[in-house]
């Protein structure tokens, strides 16, 4: 399970350590940044799956969300899953920009289960 | 503005009632002018006559002095012009008698006098005027005087009968005249005063429907700013629930999830019951901030309800199992059937439908400490077009009086007696369902007693699909 390396973008110091927490609890390693510019810059091949908030200083998370997928093309790399964070409830703009999936805070334990169950690789076939 | 549109039809009816008065008068005063001129003109007609009748009857008198004077000097002189004289005289006498008989036969009366009267007299005179030129005698003289005497007698009546009637006569005429002339001024003045009234009315009813219309521009005015206003308020709202729910919700989640992160861990058994109350505390606290987003939503129209198969007893049986935990906590018994009925699916938004069950269901366990929840269905219509459900959560509990029962489904209701089964809940739960469930085209309601328990029901319309799409 420490193979996974989930990225967390997020602003406010109290969600970042509750994230952080809560994908401890449940046993992964977690970075984490507080800008979309830094999420852009920071995600690459080791980036297992990134939860992203919506609402950040800078550019918000839907257009970090873009900016990532442009680059994943042009560095023809493989997609990487991106779930939305967040206290905001536009569940479609974040799918058409380019998300996989949403969850709306608060994100109990079980919640960050389901989602990281439904994205994360399966063991047998992890590269 | 009421009294201004009433006075504006008074002014109507009034200016058109004096329209209708003088315009009534003007032809009933023209009609008298027009008769009374034409009965002038008809009697200026007979006063000509009798001028005529005068005129003639002088005229014969003076041939019947001709006839005298002739005879008398032809007796004195013998002179053949005399008799000459005569002879012409009596001609024309005869024709001027003839002539004035025909010119009096309209009228009756003289008519008579001049056939009973005159004629013989002139018949007798002319006679013994023939008879004096011949003898030409004293005697023959004085019977020439005689007859000429009794001629002129009754010329002189006629003459007198005639001016009688032309007096009579003339007096019509000024009455006719007179009468005429009156109608035709107080027709006229009609007139005026007819076309003054007109030319005022219209005037008036210019300056009325100008304000009129002054008034209506200024009431919608007034109605656009007011509808503006309106709307601003309504988007200032949403835009408040929106903002502040977002705003809320991250602190929300910061407080949930760390409470819930500490009552993973054993804190000891004190500690342990303060985080778990922390964590229940905030898990209300977002439920009431989610109801309260849903209140927002469902007064905005934003929410459309889903219309897909559902297993209706599956759904009866979550709920059960759900409340299941808490009813075993307070000793109580959940039970429940679904009628047979029941088309195994039909087609309705199942996420509403289990959010108001489990609302209702909650509340019941809430309330109730002894005795049982029970969780059912029946049937209440069935026809082509659609199946009505009825769902009821029955309680064994506290019940509800019936002032509250009045207001329980209010947004944020004052609670009337001090049961506390309001009080418990969101303020928000019940009314939220009642949205729903009217949003589903459906009613709800409670029957209760204090002290014996209540049922909440709803009802609602759905589609039955019984084969798997």
């Amino acid at each position: 399970m420490s193979d996974f390396r989930i990225l967390v973008v997020e602003d406010d110091p109290v969600m970042r350590m509750l994230t952080q927490k809560q994908l401890s609890i449940l046993g992964y390693t977690s970075d984490v940044v507080g800008t979309g510019e830094e999420a852009v810059a920071r995600d690459g091949a080791d980036i297992t799956l990134i939860f992203m908030d919506i609402g950040l200083p800078g550019i918000d998370g839907i257009h970090a969300t873009r900016l990532i997928r442009e680059q994943e093309l042009k560095e023809q790399r493989k997609r990487t899953p991106i779930v939305a964070l967040t206290a905001h409830s536009n569940k479609q703009d974040c799918l058409l920009a380019g998300m996989d999936d949403f969850l709306q805070k608060p994100a109990r334990l079980a919640d960050i289960q389901r989602i990281l169950d439904s994205w994360l690789p399966n063991r047998e076939n992890s590269s | 503005m009421q009294t201004k549109l009433y006075g504006h039809d008074v002014t109507m009816r009034w200016t058109f009632f004096s329209l209708l008065l003088i315009a009534g008068l003007s032809v009933a005063f023209g009609s008298v002018a027009v008769v009374f001129g034409w009965h002038q003109d008809i009697a200026s007609n007979w006063v000509h006559h009798n001028l005529l009748v005068l005129y003639k009857e002088t005229e014969l008198l003076s041939t019947a002095q001709d006839i005298n004077i002739s005879t008398r000097g032809y007796v004195l002189t013998k002179n053949p012009k005399f008799l000459q004289q005569f002879k012409d005289a009596t001609r024309c006498l005869s024709r001027q008698a003839e002539e004035l008989t025909t010119l009096i036969a309209v009228n009756p009366k003289q008519h008579h006098m001049i056939t009973a009267e005159v004629q013989p007299s002139l018949q007798a005179f002319l006679h013994a005027s023939q008879e004096l030129s011949i003898i030409g005698d004293t005697d023959a003289a004085m019977a020439q005087k005689a007859a000429m005497d009794a001629l002129r007698k009754g010329l002189n009546d006629l003459v007198l009968e005639e001016e009688r009637s032309l007096s009579e006569r003339q007096n019509d005429v000024a009455m006719f005249t007179k009468v005429f002339w009156i109608a035709l001024v107080v027709q006229l003045l009609g007139g005026c005063a007819l076309l003054v009234t007109v030319f005022r009315s219209l005037r008036q009813y210019q300056t009325e429907s100008h304000e009129k219309l002054l008034q209506l521009q200024r009431a919608r005015d007034e109605a656009i700013v007011a509808r503006e206003i309106a709307e601003e308020a309504l988007e200032t709202k949403k835009r408040f629930l929106s903002t502040v729910s977002h705003e809320v919700r991250t602190p929300m989640a910061g407080v949930i999830g760390l409470t819930e992160i500490l009552s993973l861990q054993d804190l000891g058994t004190e500690n342990n019951a303060t985080v778990k109350a922390a964590f229940d505390s905030s898990a209300r606290l977002l439920q009431i901030l989610n109801d309260m987003l849903e209140a927002g939503r469902l007064e905005s129209g934003k929410v459309a309800l889903e219309n897909r198969r559902f297993p209706v007893r599956a759904v009866l049986g979550d709920v059960r199992q759900l409340i299941t935990p808490d009813a075993v906590k307070k000793q109580l018994s959940v039970t429940g059937f679904c009628d047979d009925k029941i088309p195994e699916y039909v087609s309705g938004d199942e996420l509403r439908v289990r959010q108001v069950l489990l609302n209702l269901a909650f509340n019941a366990v809430k309330f109730t400490d002894s005795g049982h929840v029970e969780v059912s269905a029946s049937l209440k219509e069935s026809t082509d077009e659609k199946t009505v459900i009825r769902f009821f959560v029955t309680d064994t509990g506290v019940g509800i009086s019936a002032a509250d029962q009045e207001n329980i489904f209010h947004p944020f209701a004052q609670v009337l007696d001090t049961t506390k089964r309001v009080q418990g809940g969101t303020g928000l739960g019940l009314p939220i369902a009642k949205e729903l469930v009217q949003l589903m085209g459906g009613q709800i309601g409670v029957m209760s007693e204090p002290g014996s328990g209540s049922t909440f029901w709803f009802e609602a319309p759905f589609i039955a699909g019984n084969c798997k799409l």
